[in-house]
């Protein structure tokens, strides 16, 4: 290992409280002495969060790391500036010059509420209050249709002569299905292409949770390019997740950092997360949700079973 | 724009001309490059107390300056080859002051049920006030951007975009676009985003403060 490689290794146990003593005054020794030693540490502590953003810290470092910044207000004021950073590049990315041509829209799949104040410029709210209206509207007729026809997974366990996959196929929302997204409490998801045809499907806790034996099918409508996955959260407890996509045998498609709950005009608490529909084959699926907020709370992490057909 | 070394040079009260004159004079040849030794000490003091979880690491920097400022005009000597080695010292026992003098933060270990664990009316107050936190620092953030150079906040706009392989590549070719090595460039980017930071805080603190007019 190179010098460099473990000096690295070492301002991050530095981080994230892991060295002795004698070992921390060393680094401290080496960045009050050495020219650029505060920048590699500051670069270091970008890394670490950037990772643990994005859900590729491991269990074991997010919680120190989590501990340090309750621990540290000044860490825990840079972590929340790092924070920014990310999702004003993420919101500014589709308007800006590209330095990859390929298309990534979907990657990291990370959005922060509230959108900035800028949104809240009086035309852009009116245009949306009228859009949540009527996306209010149409999600309580949704809801109350759902009810009458007696098809919501959420009750299935208190119905068991309704066999599950009999509704498991209907979990797509009618008024978004392969609509191009206009969602006003998410605006920096434009960061997709305006003209990408669009899938939304709600995947509810309690009918999509592991442990059922059929698992719901999502219907993906030809040509769609996007799936957006709104998933129900088990509880209010958690204001920030991670989420990792795997095929059922375990091989990882996708992974998004800083998800945010949101409590949706139905009054479900949801996050939501985009797939590449041309990522995802006939096959079944699990995405697992895990608390990141440093305000962690129990019972507030799960697993959401599915299963995909593309017409 | 953001502000230039000389500006920044925040200076106590208690630090007289000559004290401040003997600190500049062991930070460098010039005032111009002891001021840029001096934010170099400054954000290495900051991030001593930063890390090691100082609620105020700002105040106890510039109180580590005076203090060796002071010590230097009463004929200190420094007998380190960089006299940032020098404040390191001081750093230490200011720190230790300030643990054995007041309250300190124990990290709560990690099989410790705590308070924080349970959803609390409280909680949710805080998740309210987080969020207003959170809307006023992009804010501060977008203002503190226009303030960079056009290509400085290219940079670090760009530096951030796309994640997993993307994102490596994309560093690549900005490591490539600015004649820099893959550390040098991430070394730059954490200074940019050092300074971001200052400014991002300077402006939530003007926020903060009640209307006087």
């Amino acid at each position: 290992m190179s010098d460099e490689t473990s000096r690295t290794s070492a301002i991050r146990n530095y981080l994230l409280g892991d060295l002795p003593e004698s070992e921390s005054e060393e680094i401290e020794r080496w960045y009050f002495g050495a020219g650029r030693g505060v920048d590699e540490v500051w670069a270091v502590f970008g890394e670490i969060a950037e990772e643990y953003l994005s859900g590729d810290l491991s269990e074991s470092e997010s919680r120190r790391f989590e501990q340090k910044l309750r621990s540290s207000p000044a860490l825990r004021e840079m972590f929340e500036n790092e924070k920014a950073l990310h999702d004003y590049a993420a919101r500014n990315t589709s308007g800006a010059p590209r330095e990859v041509k390929t298309d990534n829209s979907t990657a990291g799949g990370r959005w922060k509420w509230p959108p900035p104040a800028a949104f809240f410029k009086p035309t852009r709210l009116m245009a949306a209050v009228i859009i949540a209206m009527i996306s209010l509207g149409a999600l309580v007729t949704w809801f109350g249709l759902r009810t009458r026809e007696g098809v919501n997974p959420a009750t299935l366990a208190q119905l068991p002569n309704v066999p599950p996959q009999n509704t498991a196929k209907d979990q797509k929302s009618p008024e978004s299905a392969t609509q191009p997204s206009v969602d006003p409490q998410r605006p920096h998801q434009s960061r997709h292409n305006a003209n990408d045809k669009l899938a939304t499907f709600l995947l509810l806790a309690a009918g999509t949770r592991g442990g059922q034996s059929d698992p719901p099918t999502l219907e993906i409508p030809a040509r769609t390019d996007i799936v957006q996955l709104e998933l129900e959260l088990p509880n209010d407890n958690c204001a920030e997740f991670s989420a990792v996509l795997r095929t059922e045998s375990n091989e990882e498609l996708q992974r998004w950092g800083n998800l945010r709950a949101r409590r949706d005009p139905s009054t479900l608490s949801m996050a939501s997360l985009r797939v590449r529909a041309d990522s995802l084959k006939n096959t079944g699926y699990v995405i697992r949700l895990d608390c990141v907020s440093p305000h962690k709370n129990l019972g507030a992490s799960g697993e959401y079973r599915f299963k995909t057909e593309k017409k | 724009m953001v502000e230039g070394p000389i500006n920044r040079l925040k200076i106590d009260n208690s630090l007289t001309l000559a004290s401040f004159d003997s600190l500049l004079a062991i930070l460098g040849p010039d005032r111009e490059s002891a001021a840029m030794a001096y934010i170099d000490l400054r954000l290495a003091l900051f991030t001593y107390f930063a890390a090691r979880g100082a609620a105020c690491p700002d105040e106890m920097a510039d109180e580590t300056i005076n203090r060796g400022a002071r010590r230097l005009s009463e004929g200190a000597q420094v007998t380190t080859e960089n006299p940032s080695s020098y404040f390191y010292g001081i750093a230490y026992y200011v720190l230790r002051e300030s643990l054995n003098s007041s309250n300190v933060l124990i990290p709560l270990s990690d099989d410790d049920p705590g308070p924080s664990t349970q959803t609390t009316p409280y909680d949710l107050i805080i998740n309210d006030d987080e969020r207003i936190e959170s809307e006023v620092r992009y804010e501060c953030l977008e203002k503190c951007l226009n303030q960079l150079d056009p290509e400085e906040r290219e940079l670090i706009v760009s530096y951030y975009r796309f994640a997993g392989a993307e994102k490596i590549e994309n560093r690549k070719k900005l490591a490539a676009r600015y004649d820099l090595s893959s550390n040098a460039l991430r070394q730059k980017v954490a200074r940019l985003r050092g300074r971001l930071a200052e400014c991002v805080n300077d402006c939530r603190r003007s926020r903060a403060k009640p209307d006087l007019k």
